[in-house]
């Protein structure tokens, strides 16, 4: 390794540190509230003169569509994932934070706030790494030591994984695909949000 | 932190050190975590550096290279583009 890449690697994680820190601060708001509580108290957290969000709950009939966001004002939340009992609220609520950490994204772009807006990436795996670890952070403290024991069919990481349809989706990726960059974010996120989960409990 | 300048630095001394696999990931982590634009490499000329910017939903900076391109001939041509 050169001086160079170590260097690098320092940038990336003090960038991702700062993007858990981020998310953290608007995890502050109590997301253990009904459905129409909570859309009514995102509309309120995420609209201000300049921008509003628009939750809509859209009818749809591709079970793999769960929820999008577009242009940092709306997120679409299919009926599906709303009200059926297929998913847990824990997964329901990494979706939805998936969603919120585009539209925070998004929004800093347009607004030219450099300030925040560098600690975003354009693309798609922070906002996954994110929603991932919020699940995991339910039990573990990193990816790593999740699938270290759902390969040793250990109870804990395989009641996890059968609860939560956003942790099978990953790991059977994670089996497929090495993805370390994706692994290495979310150690670090699942590790931050353990953290926050345990400080608020 | 100014983390455009940093990658910056680093940019530079992996341009020094003519270490091109360091020079594409420090460019992939100025333009798409910093800048949030896309980034591509494709080695299509026989030699030289071409760089092209396209302008969609998402801005994206394709660069053209050859197997002898050097990081300090990528650099030289992105900073001519400011």
């Amino acid at each position: 390794m050169t001086e160079a890449s170590d260097m690098l690697d320092i940038l990336e994680n003090l960038m991702n540190e700062n993007y858990a820190l981020k998310v953290l601060g608007w995890l502050k708001k109590d997301l253990d509230i009904p459905w129409d509580s909570l859309k009514k108290l995102l509309v309120q957290t995420f609209s201000n003169s300049q921008m509003r969000l628009r939750i809509v709950e859209v009818d749809c009939d591709q079970e793999d569509v769960e929820m999008w966001s577009e242009q940092g004002t709306i997120i679409y939340i299919c009926k599906h994932i709303l009200f059926s009992g297929d998913y847990s609220s824990e997964d329901f609520k990494a979706k939805l934070l998936h969603e919120l950490s585009h539209v925070i994204r998004q929004r800093d772009k347009q607004l030219g706030d450099v300030g925040v807006g560098k600690y975003f990436s354009g693309r798609e795996y922070p906002a996954r790494a994110f929603e991932v670890a919020w699940c995991l952070s339910l039990k573990y403290r990193s990816l790593d030591n999740f699938l270290k024991d759902y390969e040793n069919n250990k109870s804990k990481s395989l009641d996890l994984y059968h609860t939560h349809q956003v942790l099978r989706d990953v790991t059977l990726m994670l089996m497929r695909d090495n993805s370390n960059k994706f692994r290495k974010l979310c150690n670090l996120y699942t590790e931050v949000l353990y953290g926050f989960r345990k400080r608020n409990n | 932190m100014d983390f455009e300048k940093e990658t910056i630095k680093v940019l530079q001394m992996a341009c020094e050190d003519n270490d091109l696999p360091t020079f594409k990931r420090g460019l992939k982590f100025l333009f798409e975590d910093i800048y949030g634009y896309g980034l591509g490499f494709s080695y299509v000329l026989d030699e030289g550096v071409d760089v092209q910017e396209t302008d969609g939903d998402l801005k994206w900076v394709q660069i053209g290279l050859s197997r002898h391109t050097t990081a300090d001939e990528i650099w030289e041509a992105i900073q001519q583009r400011k």
